[in-house]
Formats: C-alpha cells, sequence, structure tokens
C-alpha cells in the first residue's frame, strides 16, 4: 500500500469479539449477495459477469480476511497504538482548487 | 449572458451531509444549483431519500435548485462492467467498481454542463473521507483535469470543513438526520450494496481499502481516454447565445 488510501481507522486494533462478530456478519452479507446474484443471473444475462466477479473477489477476500491480513487484534499480533504511518499522510487542498 | 452562465452550477448530489452542505455552500455565490444524482442500476437504491432532501432543501431556498435524476447505467457499464473481469486480474482489487461508477457519474455530469452551458461542477468530496477511492486526493485532482479538459471549473466546497462542523449546520438548520450509527447517518441517502462490500473490511475489521494512489491513477488514467470520447460523442458544448442560465 503506497502512502496514501488507509482512512482514519485503518490499521487500529480490533477485539477478537469484534473480529468474530464481523466474520459471521462479512461472511453471511456476501453469501446473501452471491445467491442473489445466482438467482437474478438466471433470468438477467447483464448480471453473469458481476456474479462471476463478486465470486471471484468474494473467496480472494474471504482468504485474506481469515488470515487477518491487514487486521489486528487487541492483544495480539503487533498491537498498534495508532494508524499505519501511511495511512495518515494527507496533503493540503490546494487553495486555489477549493 | 456570459453573466447568467457564472450563476449557475452543477452539483453531484446523493442528500447526504457532504453534498447538502455543499448545496447550501454553493448558494452563497450562485443563483441557482443544479442537484444531479444518478444511478447506475447494480445494487443503487434508495433515492426517494435524495428526493426527500431536495424538498428540504427547496422548502428553505424556494426557487434556486434544479433536480435531475437519471441512469447512468450505459455509461456505467461502458465504462465499469465491460472490462470487469479483465481490470480486476489486472488490478487485483475491486475499488474499480466505484471508481467506474463515479467516472462513469463525471462524464455525464460533463455532458450535462456542456448541454446547458454550466461553466462550474462541483460534489461533495472531502478530506475526511478520504479512506472512500473516489474522494482521495490524487483521484479528485485528475477529475479537476478532466473538467477543466472540457472548460468546466471543478470544484470540492467542503473538502476541508470538518465533518462535525458539515453535520452541526444541517442539525441547526432542522434537516432530517436519518439514524446515528458511529460518525455516519444512515437513511438519509441511496446506498450501493457493492459499495458497502467493498469497503465492509474497513468498517467491520478497520482493514485498509485495497487500493493506492498509484494503482487508481492507472485506472483513472486508462478509462480517461474512453471517458473523453463518451464526452465528445455527445455532441458539442452549447453556444454562449444558446445558454438560458438556468
Amino acid at each position: 500500500m503506497a502512502g496514501c488510501c488507509g482512512g482514519k481507522n485503518a490499521g487500529k486494533p480490533i477485539t477478537r469479539g469484534r473480529y468474530a462478530l464481523g466474520m459471521a456478519f462479512f461472511a453471511a452479507y456476501h453469501a446473501a449477495v452471491q445467491l442473489a446474484l445466482s438467482g437474478v443471473g438466471l433470468v438477467s444475462p447483464r448480471f453473469r459477469p458481476v456474479r462471476d466477479f463478486h465470486r471471484r473477489y468474494f473467496a480472494h477476500l474471504f482468504k485474506e480476511t481469515c488470515r487477518r491480513e491487514g487486521i489486528s487484534l487487541i492483544g495480539n499480533d503487533c498491537p498498534l497504538e495508532r494508524p499505519p504511518e501511511a495511512s495518515r499522510s494527507r496533503t493540503e487542498w490546494p487553495e486555489s482548487h477549493s | 449572458m456570459a453573466a447568467d452562465r457564472e450563476r449557475s452550477v452543477a452539483l453531484m448530489f446523493s442528500g447526504g451531509v457532504d453534498s447538502t452542505v455543499a448545496a447550501m455552500k454553493l448558494l452563497e455565490e450562485f443563483d441557482r444549483v443544479h442537484l444531479l444524482t444518478f444511478r447506475n442500476g447494480y445494487g443503487h437504491y434508495g433515492f426517494g431519500r435524495t428526493r426527500r432532501r431536495v424538498r428540504e432543501l427547496v422548502e428553505r431556498y424556494p426557487g434556486r435548485f434544479v433536480h435531475v435524476e437519471e441512469s447512468i447505467r450505459g455509461l456505467f457499464e461502458r465504462i465499469c462492467l465491460s472490462t470487469l473481469a479483465e481490470d480486476y486480474r489486472r488490478f487485483r482489487s475491486a475499488f474499480m467498481w466505484c471508481m467506474g461508477c463515479k467516472l462513469a457519474m463525471h462524464a455525464r455530469s460533463v455532458i450535462y454542463c456542456r448541454q446547458h452551458g454550466i461553466g462550474t461542477m462541483s460534489d461533495g468530496s472531502a478530506a475526511d473521507s478520504d479512506e472512500m477511492v473516489e474522494q482521495m486526493l490524487l483521484s479528485v485532482s485528475m477529475i479537476h483535469w478532466l473538467y477543466a479538459d472540457h472548460g468546466i471549473e471543478y470544484r470540492v466546497p467542503v473538502y476541508q470543513i470538518n465533518r462535525e462542523e458539515k453535520k452541526r449546520l444541517l442539525v441547526e438548520q432542522g434537516f432530517f438526520m436519518g439514524i446515528p450509527l458511529l460518525d455516519r447517518h444512515l437513511g438519509i441517502q441511496p446506498s450501493c450494496i457493492p459499495g458497502e462490500l467493498y469497503y465492509l473490511p474497513y468498517i467491520l475489521f478497520n482493514k485498509a481499502p485495497g487500493h493506492d494512489e498509484e494503482t487508481v491513477a492507472r485506472y483513472i488514467s486508462l478509462k480517461r481516454v474512453l471517458v473523453d470520447e463518451i464526452i465528445q460523442a455527445a455532441g458539442p458544448a452549447c453556444r454562449a447565445d444558446d445558454r438560458n442560465g438556468a
């Protein structure tokens, strides 16, 4: 990740409970969307590429999330007191553009 | 006529905190604000919320707003969906759904401004939402040049205004604020299921979204050619004496 784009909460540690609940919600939401896309894809061809894209994306993201890539748990891993420097950098918006 | 042109501005409008405050800020300088609301046709729903916000604005500032709501499905399919699988292999991230959608909205906005003789376009991009790919400073800068190359000034009137300050302005004026959840307000603007899915790991786990500046810049540059083609194909800008300033 280059020097941007994290958002103000990126990298902040979360509790194990939040991770567990989050995983349940994450999996349920994606599964529901995949199910809906599979159904819609049967009747509307325009949704088929979206369905296939979502399937690949979900599989990739689910593995990442299970491995806790980019996710810090409190009292585990390397607990961060603050977001990584990269996510904090922000250039001031030039006056002439605002 | 030139004076008329200067008094109208277009604003990409969802009805959320940022775009509502942007609409009010623009009234300080312009006579009329064209509120442009776009639907991409793919899991993008809840446009009644935008219409409610428009009604609130019109009640407070009668005669100052024009609301246009339209589908950009065709543009979105052409700019983003037609190369979705290929782009996902290339960029290894799903940010291009959101960025592609936003580029389609900007392409349509350029066309709208050219057709209506409007010289200034704006949106509610904000620095405190810069985890969102289309609100990163880099994306905003590249969009600025897209408009500039088509003779339109692009402004982001609330970019540096603190979110708490924006919320305070709306609460003071009695705007509907929906259901507060963390620092967001639910039910005041349309929702987007794919967008929610993309930012879900960030919301749930504080996991940084999967895009970086270099990748986003490459994507925008890649799509910029197509966006320019679409704008050119829509026809020339209206002549100065065709402009009605509305």
